[in-house]
C-alpha cells in the first residue's frame, strides 16, 4: 500500500477554527485526521501540504518508521513540527485499522473500557458569552446559568466545567475576565466565588465541578483563585504553565486539585512535570501530539502514578479519535466533551457518536469508525481575515 | 474469540540452567498462539504459576491484551515480579492470537515494519564449548587456540559482533564466580589475556562483547572495566540493581557498560535511566511481556539510550524480540546463540533466516512459526 495524497482541509467552527487531513492511499483506503491550532490552521495546512508532498509513495503502515524520520529530519525541538507530525500519525492509524478491518484500539493494546466517562465542558460558557452562535437566548445572571446545569444532570453527567464568566449587567452578554498581567485582582476573586458558589449549590455536593482559567494566571494568580474556591471542592482547578515549579510551588499552597498540560507537546515538556509530582493528572492534547507520542506520554504518566485526560476541544472527529486512545489507555479518568456548540457539528461526521449517561460509547467500527463530510466543511470556510 | 485452554511446557535445552518454557494459549476460533516464559533454573515453578493464573484467562477475549494483563498485576498484588513472568509469558501468546486473526506479522501491531533486518551478536562465544559440549555434540575446547580458531566460523558467518564470558584455559568450570563479588587479580589476568587474544585474532572491526553477569559488584566492575580499556569492548555487561552504584562505575572507566536483563517493568528501568547510568540496556522481553517491553524501549528512547533485547532462550524467543526490534527505532543490535543444541530449530515450524549476520524480519502472521510439539515433549526436564 503507498500514499498517493495528503490534502488538509480548514473550516470555520464558529467558535473555533477546524483543520482536518486527509490521507489517500492505492489501496482505495482514506485516512482521516484533526489538525490543532490555536488562530492560525492555514499556516498548518500549508506545513502539511508541503511536509505532505514528501510522503506520497510511502508505505502507510510504518508508522514508527514516518514519525521518527520526520522529526529527526525536521530539526527536533521544534514544537510546530510536531503538529504536522501528529496529524499525519493520526491519519495513519486510521488507515492501518482500516486495512486490517479493526478499530484503532485494537492496535494500541486492545479495548480496555467500553464506556468513557464525560465530563461536559464550556458549562455555561458559550451560552453566557456567544448565545448568537449557539441559537440560543442570551442569559445574563449567574443563577440563570447555573439553573441550566439541572439538564446537564439530567441527561447523566457526573461532571462539569465552566470558565470564570463575569456577569454584566441585565439584557448584556457575559464577559470573560481579560488578561493582563498574570496578577488576579480582587473583583475576578469576588465574581468566581459567587459564580462558583451558585453554581456549587444548584447542582450540589454529588456532581463535579471543573475551572479552567488557561494561560490567564501566573503562579500567584494561581494561588490565590484556588484558596478562594476551596469551599467548593473543585473536581480540578485547570491552569497552564511551562514551569513545573511554579506549578509545584501553587499545588503545595492549596488543597484544590490542580490539572494542566493542556499546551504541551511531547515527552520532553511532559517528562519535569511527571518527575515532580506537581499534579495528580494531566490533559493531554491528542491532536498536537499524534496516538504514537500520546500513548507514550500516558504511558509515562502512569509510570508517576498520574491520571490523564485528553484535552478534546475540537472537531466531533476530535472525539472519535480521542475516544479510541481512551478506550485503550489504562489511567484514563475522563474526557471532555463539548455539548453546547454549533448545531451543525455533528453533520461533521458520516457516523456520529453515541453518548448513554454522560458516557462515550466506543465505536467498534473500523479505523475512527466515521469519516468526514467534505461539503459540509466546503459549507463553512474561513473567513478572509484568518487567510494569509 | 474466547481463551479456552493455557497450557505450558517444559523443555530440557541441554545447555545447563537454561530450562525451556513455552505456553500454548487456545481459542474458541481455531487460533493458537506460543509464548516463552523466562526462568533460571526454576520453570517447573513458573510453569506451575502459568497453569493455575491461566485459568483466569479462561474465557476472555484474548485481545484485549493489555486489560488482561493489566487485571492480573492488580489482582496479583503489584510488585512481584515473579507475577509478572507469568503475565508476560502468557502476554506473549495473546499477541500471537492477535497477529494470526488479522492476518499481519506482530510489528504491525506495535507501530508498523521500521527495519527489515536486524544486526546480531554472536553470544556466548565459545562458552558453551566449554560448558555444554556434549549437549552441542561438539569437542570440548579447553585452550586459547582452540577459542581463538572458533572466530572463523564467525567471521564466515558474516557477524561483525561476538559476546563472550571470562573463559579460562584449562578450567572445566569456565566462569569460575567468586564468592563475595570482589574479584582477583588471577581474575583480571585472565580476561586480559583471553580478551586481549581475542581483540588481536579479530582485529579492530570486530566488535567484542564481555558478559559477567551479576557475578561482580561495584568495584570489581571498574577494576575489570579498566583492566579491559586497552581492547575497546563493544560493551561490558555488568548487572546490578543499584544504579549509584553502576553509575559511579560507569565513571570511573572509559569501557562502555550495559545491563538491564534481570529488571522487570518499566518502574525498575526508571532509575537507571534517569540517571543516564549507560547508553545502552538489555530488556528480558520474556520476562517484561511485548507491551512492557515496548514502554521499556520507548522510556530509554526518550532518555537517548538504545537497548537490545537478551535474547538467551529458545528460537520463539528470537521471533518475539525480532518484532520487537522490527518496530522501534532504538533498537541497537540483538543477541543470537548461534553455537548451540543441534536441535534447537526444530522446536518451530518455519526456519529463522539470517543473512550476513542479520536477522530477517519474519513477515507472517503473528510471530511467524508455531512451536513443534513433539519436539518439546522429546526433551523433557530431567528430575534433580
Amino acid at each position: 500500500m503507498r500514499i498517493t495524497a495528503i490534502e488538509p482541509f480548514v473550516c470555520d467552527g464558529g467558535l473555533r477554527e477546524f483543520g482536518f487531513v486527509k490521507v489517500s492511499t492505492d489501496a482505495g483506503i482514506t485516512g482521516w485526521a484533526e489538525t490543532y491550532d490555536w488562530h492560525t490552521s492555514a499556516s498548518l495546512a500549508t506545513a502539511l501540504t508541503v511536509m505532505g508532498r514528501r510522503l506520497v509513495g510511502e508505505d502507510p503502515r510504518r508508522i514508527e518508521l514516518f514519525n521518527e524520520r520526520t522529526w529527526y529530519g525536521g530539526r527536533p525541538g521544534v514544537p510546530e513540527r510536531m503538529k504536522v507530525i501528529a496529524a499525519i500519525d493520526m491519519a495513519l492509524h486510521d488507515i492501518k485499522a482500516q486495512w486490517l478491518g479493526v478499530p484503532v484500539y485494537e492496535l494500541l493494546g486492545g479495548k480496555f473500557r467500553d464506556r468513557i466517562p464525560l465530563y461536559w465542558s464550556h458549562f455555561a460558557t458559550y451560552r453566557a458569552v456567544w448565545p448568537e452562535k449557539l441559537g440560543v437566548e442570551p442569559q445574563s445572571t449567574y443563577q440563570e446559568w447555573a439553573e441550566g446545569a439541572r439538564d446537564v444532570v439530567a441527561q447523566g453527567y457526573t461532571v462539569l466545567k465552566t470558565n470564570l464568566i463575569q456577569e454584566a449587567g441585565p439584557g448584556m452578554r457575559a464577559t470573560l475576565p481579560t488578561y493582563r498581567d498574570g496578577a488576579i485582582d480582587r473583583r475576578t476573586l469576588d465574581e468566581a466565588v459567587n459564580w462558583i458558589g451558585t453554581l456549587r449549590d444548584v447542582v450540589g455536593p454529588g456532581i463535579g465541578i471543573a475551572v479552567d482559567v488557561q494561560f490567564d494566571y501566573r503562579m500567584g494568580g494561581v494561588v490565590q483563585l484556588a484558596r478562594a474556591l476551596e469551599p467548593f471542592d473543585l473536581y480540578w482547578l485547570e491552569v497552564e504553565s511551562f514551569d513545573p515549579d511554579a506549578l509545584l510551588a501553587a499545588r503545595t499552597q492549596t488543597r484544590t486539585r490542580l490539572c494542566h498540560g493542556e499546551s504541551l507537546i511531547r515527552r520532553e515538556q511532559f517528562r519535569p512535570f511527571f518527575q515532580k509530582h506537581v499534579t495528580d493528572i494531566v490533559m493531554l492534547e491528542t491532536l498536537a501530539n499524534g496516538i504514537t507520542e500520546t500513548r507514550r506520554i500516558a504511558e509515562m504518566a502512569e509510570l508517576y502514578d498520574v491520571m490523564v485526560s485528553p484535552h478534546n476541544w475540537m472537531s466531533p472527529l476530535g472525539t472519535m479519535i480521542n475516544a479510541q486512545v481512551c478506550a485503550a489507555l489504562p489511567n484514563v479518568e475522563i474526557l471532555e466533551i463539548d455539548m453546547d456548540d454549533v448545531p451543525w457539528k455533528m453533520d461533521l461526521l458520516t457516523h456520529p457518536f453515541e453518548i448513554q449517561d454522560g458516557q462515550l460509547i466506543v465505536s467498534d467500527r473500523p479505523g475512527w469508525g466515521t469519516a468526514i463530510n467534505e461539503d459540509v466543511i466546503a459549507a463553512h470556510p474561513l473567513p478572509a481575515s484568518r487567510l494569509a | 474469540m474466547r481463551i479456552t485452554a493455557i497450557t505450558p511446557m517444559t523443555c530440557d535445552s541441554g545447555v545447563g540452567g537454561r530450562d525451556w518454557l513455552f505456553v500454548k494459549v487456545e481459542t474458541d476460533e481455531g487460533i493458537t498462539g506460543w509464548g516463552e516464559g523466562y526462568d533460571w533454573q526454576a520453570s517447573p515453578s513458573l510453569a506451575e504459576a502459568i497453569r493455575v493464573v491461566g485459568r483466569d484467562y479462561i474465557g476472555q477475549d484474548p485481545r484485549r491484551i493489555d486489560l488482561l494483563t493489566r487485571r492480573q498485576w492488580q489482582n496479583g498484588r503489584a510488585g512481584v515480579p515473579e507475577r509478572m513472568k507469568v503475565m508476560a509469558a502468557i502476554e506473549l501468546a495473546l499477541y500471537d492470537i492477535k497477529g494470526k486473526w488479522l492476518g499481519v506479522p506482530v510489528y504491525e501491531l506495535i507501530g508498523g515494519l521500521y527495519r527489515e533486518r536486524v544486526p546480531l551478536y554472536w553470544s556466548h562465544f565459545a562458552t558453551y564449548r566449554v560448558l555444554d559440549a556434549e549437549a552441542l555434540g561438539v569437542e570440548r575446547v579447553l585452550d586459547m587456540d582452540g577459542w581463538l580458531a572458533l572466530v572463523d566460523d564467525v567471521e564466515a558467518a558474516g557477524f561483525r559482533a561476538l559476546k563472550t564470558n571470562l573463559l579460562i584455559p584449562g578450567l572445566l568450570s569456565g566462569l569460575p564466580p567468586t564468592l563475595d563479588g570482589a574479584i582477583d587479580r588471577y581474575r583480571i589476568e585472565a580476561a586480559v589475556d583471553f580478551v586481549g587474544a581475542l581483540r588481536e585474532r579479530c582485529g579492530p572491526g570486530m566488535g567484542i562483547l564481555f558478559d559477567i553477569g551479576q557475578e561482580y559488584r561495584m568495584g570489581a566492575i571498574v577494576q575489570l572495566a579498566k583492566a579491559l580499556e586497552p581492547f575497546d569492548l563493544y560493551w561490558l555487561e555488568a548487572e546490578g540493581f543499584d544504579p549509584d552504584a553502576l553509575l559511579a562505575a560507569r565513571q570511573q572507566t572509559r569501557t562502555r557498560l550495559c545491563h538491564g536483563e534481570a529488571l522487570i517493568g518499566a518502574q525498575a528501568f526508571r532509575p537507571f535511566l534517569e540517571r543516564h547510568v549507560t547508553d545502552v540496556v538489555m530488556i528480558e522481553t520474556l520476562n517484561n511481556g511485548l507491551s512492557e517491553a515496548r514502554r521499556i524501549a520507548d522510556l530509554a528512547a526518550h532518555y537517548d539510550t538504545m537497548f537490545s533485547p537478551h535474547n538467551y532462550m529458545s528460537p520463539l524467543s528470537t521471533l518475539i524480540n525480532a518484532h520487537l526490534c522490527a518496530v522501534l527505532p532504538n533498537c541497537e543490535i540483538l543477541e543470537i546463540d548461534m553455537d548451540d543444541v543441534p536441535w534447537k530449530g526444530d522446536l518451530i515450524d518455519q526456519p529463522i533466516v539470517i543473512e550476513a549476520g542479520e536477522l530477517v524480519v519474519p513477515d507472517r502472521p503473528g510471530w511467524g512459526a508455531d512451536v513443534v510439539e513433539s519436539v518439546v515433549a522429546a526433551h523433557p526436564l530431567r528430575a534433580g
